[in-house]
C-alpha cells in the first residue's frame, strides 16, 4: 500500500487539536488507512491506492476532521476560467511533444490574504509531491509534478520539443547550496536527475521544456526544475502546479490531488487553460466539481437495510462533502481530489465507513442452497484413498518447472512457458505431474527406500479450441523408487487402477522421454490413451542424484472423467 | 542361560565366533579377517559382530585416529589461491574501491567477503573508500595458505588449530576412524555351539513352511530391541488435507463448487474485474505472463460491453453505471495471457453462466504472484474464493458470512476495517485474533461493482471474498515457512500428526 512518513505536530496543528497515539489510531481506523511506528514527531501512514488525498498531513487533517467531528461539509468552488487578456495565463502546447509526452495539465492557487506559504506547508508539499510520483504517476512515467512561484513568471506558458544546444538551464538546487546555468547537453550528461529520468524527457538531441513567454525555463519535464522560476520559497502567494504525462487522466488527477494541501489551509484555486493549436480547453474540469447522486434505494442495495435521511446526509458531510438532499436520494459534490468516487456504490461506501462497518446488523438467514462439490471433483477425489491405501504419500509439487526438468521429460516446443519469470527455477508451466515427483525423489534421495509419491493436481497443455488457447486438465501421477521398482510395478499399480476406475484398456508400447527405451507403455482406452508409464532412464535419475531405480505413471483423470461420459 | 544363547546364534554369528575361537590366544582378527563372500559380506560382518558384543561372546580392543585431508573445495582452491592471496594480488598495484577490487581479484561475494575478513583479521587491508594494503606479509605468505600446502604435499600433521581453521573454511575435513580387533570372550570359549545342520532357522521362507522343515527346526529368537529400518509411511498431505476439510465449511454453509482455468485471458482475469488497465498489480512485476501459445480473440460482445464500463460509456440495454477510468480501453491487453493471478476469474466463469439466484460458488484454487519467495510468500498459493448473490444480498450478509466462517474454522470474532479493491465496493478486510500474532487480515472481500455485474449479465447483488488459505493453514499447522509446503519431504510428511 502506498505510505508516507508524516509529522504529527504538523497534523495536530492543522487539526486543531492533539491527538494521543491510541486516539490517531482509532481515528484512522475509520479511514482505509493505517499507522505505525508513532513517535512524538512523526508516524508512518499507508492507505489503499484510491485514497492518495489523505497522503499528505493536510489531506489528512482534512478528512479527520470529519471522523473525530470538528468539522463537516465542504464549501470548496473553484474560480473560473482567466479573462482574456494581453498576455493571457495559459499554456500552449507543441505538437512536438506528442510522442514522448503529449499530455499537460495545471492550475493555480492563492493564499488567503496575509498567510502566504510557510517552512511546514512548503516542505508538506514537496513530500506529498514526492509521494503521487512514487503511487499515481508511477516513478514519473505515467505523470509528474512541478510547482512554480507564478510572481516570477511571464504567462503564457510553452510545453515543448526543443534541441539540446537551444536550452540554458539553472537546475533547481538541493537545500542548501547552490547551482549555475549548465547547457542542456552538460545537463543531461551530468546531473544525477537526469541520470535517472532521462528517458522520460529526452530524445535522442531533444529534451521536454516548459517556457514563459519571457523565454525562461521553468523546467525540463518530468526531470527537473530550474532554480527561481521553478523554485517556491517561504512567502509565496501564488502557485503555478503544473503535470505533465503519457495519459491525460493521470495529469488530471495529480493535479487534483495537489490541490487538497492548498484548499485545506483555505487557498484558493483557478483553472488553466490549455492550447492546442486554435483548441483550447479551460481546465475547468481539472479543478471543478462533479456530481454525483444515490437514491435510497441504491444505498439500502448495499448495506442491507433502510437508513434515515438525515442521517445518510451527516454522515456524507462527516466524509467532507458538500451535500443536498433531493426528493429520491442525495446530490453530492465530488472535488477533484476524489478521483475514486466514480458510481452511486462509491457514495454508499463511504456512509458504511462513515457509520463505522460496526454499525452493521449480522444477518442470521440460513443457507437457501446445497452446498456441493463438482461431480468432478468428487470422482477424482476417490483417488486419494485408493492411492494412500497402496502406500503412496501424497505431494504438492509446484506448476512451474525448471527448464532443465522439464527438458528431461518433455518434448521440446510442448509446453508453455513464462515470459517474465521471477526465476529460472520457476519458468515452465507442466504438462504432467511426473517431472515434478522425480524432482520430489531427488529431495529424498538420502533417504531409506522404497519410496512412493503421487499427487492429484492440475496441468496446462495447449488446445486452440478453448478459449485461452489452453486446457487446465487434472491428472494423477506415481512414483515409486528402490529396489523392483521396474516398469513391471508401475504397469501393475496401472492394472490396479483400471480394476478399480471399471475400464479394460490395452497397454501398448510407447515413446515418452527421460525414459528407457522399450520401457514405456500407454495405456488406451475408448481410442484414447488415459494413462503413460514406464521406468526412468539411469542418466536422468544419475543426474539427478538418485541411486535407486525409479518407474511411473501418469493418468489423465479429466479425460477418463470425459471418456466415461459423466461430464 | 548358555542353551538359548547357543539357539539364538544365526549362522554367520556362530560361523564368526567358531573362526574367533580358533585363534591362538592373545592373537586378534579385524574386521575385514572375518569377511568370507558370499554369506559373510563387510554387513553381515559388522552387524554379526555387534550382536556377538551384545551377548558378551566377543571382546573388542579399539583404536582411534584421525586425519585431517583436504576437501575438494581445498583442491580447487590450491591451483587458484586462497581468496586473501588473490585479493592480496589485485591491490599489489593500487588501492581499489571494493568493486573493483572484486572485479580484479575475480572472487565471487562469498568469496570477496572472506578474503576481507581474513586480511582484516590479519592486519594486512586498510578499508575505506578504497581497498589499501597495509602491513608486511611474512615471507611464506598467510598462514591458511603454509597450511594448506602442507596438507596437499601429504607432509602429515599440522598443528590442530591450524587444522581446525582449514575445517572451519571448508578447505578440509578430518575424518576419525575406529579400528576394532575381535577376540572371543571367556563366554564365548565356553559356549557349546550347535553342531553344523542343527543351527537355529531365522527369517522364514515359504520353502520353510512348504516342506514342513519348520517343524524340526528350532526357530531362533530375536533381539526385539535392535534397530530396525525406518518406514516410509503413506498419508494424504498434511496441507492438501486442511484445505479440503477447510471446504467442508463452506459445503455445510450451502456452498458449491467452481473451477476454472489456471491461464486466463487478461479479460477475465482482470479487465472484466473492471481492474483499470495500467493498474500496478497488473504489470511484470507481478504478473507472470504466458507465452507460446496465441490466445484466440475473445468474445466480442462481453469484450464490447467491458470496454464500456472501462471508458465510462453506456452499456447497451443499461443506464450509465459510473464515469469509469478514463483513458482509452486496449482491446490488445485484454487478450494477453497470465497465470490467474487470484481466483476470481473463477467467479468471473461461474457468473458467465448465469446462475439462477440465490446462488453460493466457492473455489479452492491456486493462483499466482510475481512475490520473491522467502518463508512468508511463493509464487503459488491457494485461495478460497467465494461469491454469494442474491436478491436483498448486502454487504451485511458479507459480514455475517466472515463471522460464521472464522466461527466453524475455530478462529473467533473478526473485526472489519474499510479497504479497497477495484471490482468491489464497498470493500472491507476482515481480521481474526491469533494467540501470538495478533489480528491478523484473513477475510477480504466486498460487494462486486455494478461495473463487474452489469457487463456479465448479472441483474441481483453479489458478495464476493478471496480468503488466503494458505495463511491460515500455516498457522493452524504449526508452519513457520511457507516453502516448507512444498518441500515433500517423506519423513516431515509421513509423520505429520493426525
Amino acid at each position: 500500500m502506498p505510505s508516507s512518513t508524516l509529522s504529527r505536530p504538523l497534523l495536530h496543528r492543522l487539526l486543531g487539536r492533539s491527538l494521543s497515539a491510541e486516539e490517531l489510531e482509532q481515528a484512522v481506523f475509520r479511514t482505509k488507512g493505517e499507522v505505525s511506528e508513532v513517535t512524538e514527531e512523526t508516524f508512518r501512514f499507508e492507505i489503499t491506492s484510491d485514497r492518495l488525498d489523505l497522503l499528505s498531513e493536510s489531506g489528512l487533517a482534512f478528512a479527520l476532521a470529519g471522523v473525530i467531528g470538528s468539522a463537516e461539509g465542504s464549501d470548496y468552488h473553484p474560480g473560473g476560467a482567466p479573462e482574456p487578456r494581453e498576455h493571457p495565463l495559459e499554456v500552449s502546447v507543441d505538437s512536438s511533444v506528442a510522442p514522448l509526452r503529449k499530455e499537460i495539465r495545471m492550475a493555480i492557487v492563492h493564499a488567503p490574504n496575509g498567510k502566504p506559504l510557510d517552512a511546514d506547508h512548503l516542505h508538506e508539499l514537496i513530500r506529498y509531491q514526492e509521494a503521487l510520483h512514487a503511487t499515481l504517476g508511477a516513478n514519473r512515467a505515467r505523470g509528474s509534478l512541478g510547482l512554480y512561484p507564478l510572481a516570477h513568471l511571464a504567462p503564457p506558458f510553452q510545453y515543448a520539443m526543443e534541441g539540446l544546444d537551444g536550452i540554458r538551464f539553472t537546475p533547481l538546487p538541493d537545500e542548501g547550496s547552490t547551482t549555475t546555468e549548465v547547457s542542456g547537453i552538460e545537463f543531461f550528461d551530468r546531473h544525477p536527475m537526469a541520470a535517472a529520468y532521462s528517458p522520460l524527457g529526452r530524445r535522442r538531441g531533444m529534451a521536454l521544456t516548459l517556457r514563459d513567454s519571457a523565454g525562461h525555463i521553468l523546467s525540463l519535464p518530468p526531470i527537473l526544475n530550474a532554480a527561481r522560476y521553478g523554485e517556491l520559497a517561504v512567502g509565496d502567494s501564488a502557485i503555478l502546479i503544473e503535470s505533465t504525462g503519457t495519459a491525460d487522466v493521470t495529469c488530471r488527477q495529480l493535479v487534483g490531488y495537489m490541490l487538497l494541501p492548498f484548499v485545506a489551509r483555505g487557498w484558493r484555486v483557478n483553472p488553466v487553460p490549455v492550447r492546442r493549436r486554435s483548441r483550447v480547453d479551460t481546465g475547468s474540469t481539472v479543478v471543478g466539481v462533479r456530481t454525483l447522486t444515490m437514491t435510497p434505494r441504491q444505498l439500502a442495495e448495499v448495506i442491507g437495510s433502510r437508513l434515515e435521511t438525515t442521517e445518510v446526509t451527516h454522515a456524507l458531510r462527516r466524509c467532507r462533502f458538500h451535500v443536498t438532499e433531493a426528493r429520491g436520494g442525495w446530490t453530492v459534490t465530488v472535488p477533484p481530489w476524489r478521483p475514486d468516487l466514480i458510481g452511486p456504490v462509491d457514495l454508499a461506501e463511504e456512509v458504511v465507513v462513515a457509520r463505522g462497518l460496526a454499525s452493521l446488523e449480522p444477518v442470521g438467514t440460513p443457507p437457501q442452497t446445497a452446498g456441493h462439490r463438482t461431480p468432478a471433483t468428487r470422482y477424482f477425489r476417490k483417488f486419494l484413498e485408493v492411492m494412500v491405501g497402496m502406500g503412496y504419500q501424497e505431494a504438492h509439487t509446484p506448476l512451474l518447472l525448471p527448464p532443465t526438468l522439464s527438458e528431461h521429460f518433455t518434448a521440446a516446443g510442448t509446453a508453455l512457458t513464462i515470459a517474465n519469470p521471477a526465476s529460472q527455477d520457476f519458468s515452465v508451466i507442466r504438462t504432467a505431474l511426473t517431472p515434478g515427483l522425480v524432482e520430489a525423489l531427488a529431495r529424498n534421495a538420502s533417504g531409506s527406500y522404497p519410496q512412493r509419491l503421487f499427487e492429484i493436481a492440475e496441468v496446462v497443455v495447449k488446445d486452440p479450441a478453448a478459449d485461452t488457447g489452453t486446457r487446465t486438465e487434472t491428472h494423477l501421477a506415481l512414483v515409486d523408487a528402490g529396489e523392483g521398482s521396474g516398469f513391471a510395478r508401475a504397469a501393475a499399480v496401472g492394472e490396479h487402477l483400471a480394476r478399480v476406475i471399471g475400464i479394460t484398456p490395452v497397454r501398448e508400447p510407447a515413446d515418452a522421454p527421460g525414459t528407457i527405451s522399450g520401457r514405456v507403455a500407454e495405456m488406451r482406452f475408448a481410442g484414447e490413451r488415459v494413462a503413460i508409464l514406464g521406468e526412468v532412464h539411469p542418466r536422468v535419475l544419475t543426474e539427478l542424484g538418485i541411486a535407486e531405480p525409479v518407474s511411473w505413471l501418469e493418468l489423465n483423470l479429466s479425460l477418463l472423467w470425459k471418456l466415461k461420459g459423466q461430464d | 542361560m548358555p542353551e538359548e544363547i547357543a539357539l539364538s546364534l544365526s549362522g554367520p554369528e556362530t560361523r564368526i565366533l567358531e573362526r574367533l575361537r580358533s585363534l591362538p590366544a592373545g592373537e586378534t582378527l579385524a574386521d575385514q579377517d572375518l569377511v568370507a563372500p558370499p554369506e559373510l559380506t563387510p554387513e553381515v560382518v559388522r552387524g554379526s559382530l555387534e550382536r556377538l558384543r551384545a551377548k558378551k561372546l566377543v571382546l573388542a580392543a579399539e583404536t582411534h585416529s584421525s586425519q585431517t585431508l583436504l576437501t575438494d573445495r581445498g583442491r580447487e582452491t590450491l591451483p587458484k589461491g586462497l581468496p586473501e592471496r588473490r585479493l592480496w594480488e589485485a591491490l599489489a598495484a593500487q588501492p581499489l574501491p571494493a568493486a573493483e577490487a572484486r572485479a580484479a581479484s575475480g572472487l565471487d561475494d562469498a568469496e570477496f567477503a572472506v578474503a576481507v575478513g581474513q586480511l582484516k583479521k590479519g592486519g594486512f587491508l586498510q578499508l575505506g573508500p578504497r581497498l589499501e594494503r597495509t602491513g608486511a606479509l611474512p615471507p611464506e605468505g598467510f598462514r591458511d595458505e603454509v597450511s594448506l600446502a602442507s596438507l596437499a604435499k601429504g607432509e602429515g600433521t599440522i598443528a590442530p588449530d591450524a587444522a581446525e581453521r582449514l575445517v572451519r573454511r571448508g578447505l578440509a575435513a578430518t575424518e576419525h576412524h575406529t579400528s576394532r580387533r575381535w577376540s572371543p570372550s571367556p563366554e564365548g570359549r565356553a559356549l557349546t555351539l550347535a553342531a553344523a545342520g542343527q543351527e537355529a532357522l531365522g527369517a522364514l521362507t515359504s520353502v520353510h513352511l512348504r516342506g514342513g522343515a519348520w517343524k524340526d527346526a528350532v526357530l531362533r529368537p530375536y533381539d526385539v530391541r535392535a534397530q530396525v529400518p525406518y518406514l516410509n509411511g503413506a498419508r494424504t498431505h498434511a496441507y492438501l488435507s486442511w484445505l479440503r476439510e477447510f471446504e467442508e465449511i463452506l459445503l455445510g454453509l450451502g456452498f458449491e463448487e467452481g473451477t476454472g482455468p489456471l491461464v486466463e485471458s487478461e479479460l477475465i482475469n482482470s479487465d472484466v474485474l473492471f481492474i483499470p488497465q495500467h493498474h500496478p498489480a497488473r504489470s511484470a512485476q507481478d504478473a507472470f505472463f504466458v507465452q507460446g501459445v496465441d490466445p484466440p480473440e475473445p468474445p466480442a460482445d462481453l469484450l464490447g460491453r467491458v470496454a464500456a464500463v472501462h471508458e465510462g460509456r453506456t452499456v447497451p440495454g443499461e443506464r450509465k453505471l459510473s464515469a469509469g477510468w478514463g483513458g482509452k480501453y486496449d482491446p490488445a491487453i485484454a487478450r494477453r495471457l497470465v497465470l490467474r493471478s487470484h481466483n476470481t476469474p473463477v467467479s468471473v466463469r461461474y457468473l458467465l453462466r448465469n446462475p439462477t439466484p440465490p446462488f453460493r460458488m466457492y473455489c479452492i484454487g491456486t493462483a499466482f504472484r510475481r512475490d520473491a519467495i522467502d518463508t512468508r510468500h511463493h509464487i503459488q498459493f491457494e485461495q478460497c474464493e467465494g461469491i454469494y448473490g442474491g436478491e436483498g444480498v448486502s454487504l451485511r450478509d458479507l459480514v455475517s458470512l466472515f463471522q460464521q466462517l472464522s466461527k466453524a474454522a475455530g478462529t473467533g470474532e473478526v473485526r472489519v476495517k474499510p479497504t479497497y479493491f477495484p471490482f468491489t465496493e464497498p470493500s472491507v478486510e476482515g481480521y481474526v485474533k491469533h494467540p501470538s500474532l495478533g489480528w491478523i487480515e484473513v477475510f477480504p472481500g466486498g460487494m462486486f461493482r455494478p461495473e463487474v455485474l452489469r457487463p456479465l449479465g448479472v441483474k441481483v447483488p453479489v458478495a464476493a471474498w478471496g480468503i488466503g488459505v494458505m495463511r491460515l493453514a500455516m498457522v493452524a499447522l504449526g508452519v513457520q515457512d511457507i516453502r516448507e509446503l512444498f518441500s515433500n519431504r517423506l519423513d516431515t510428511l509421513g509423520e505429520s500428526r493426525v
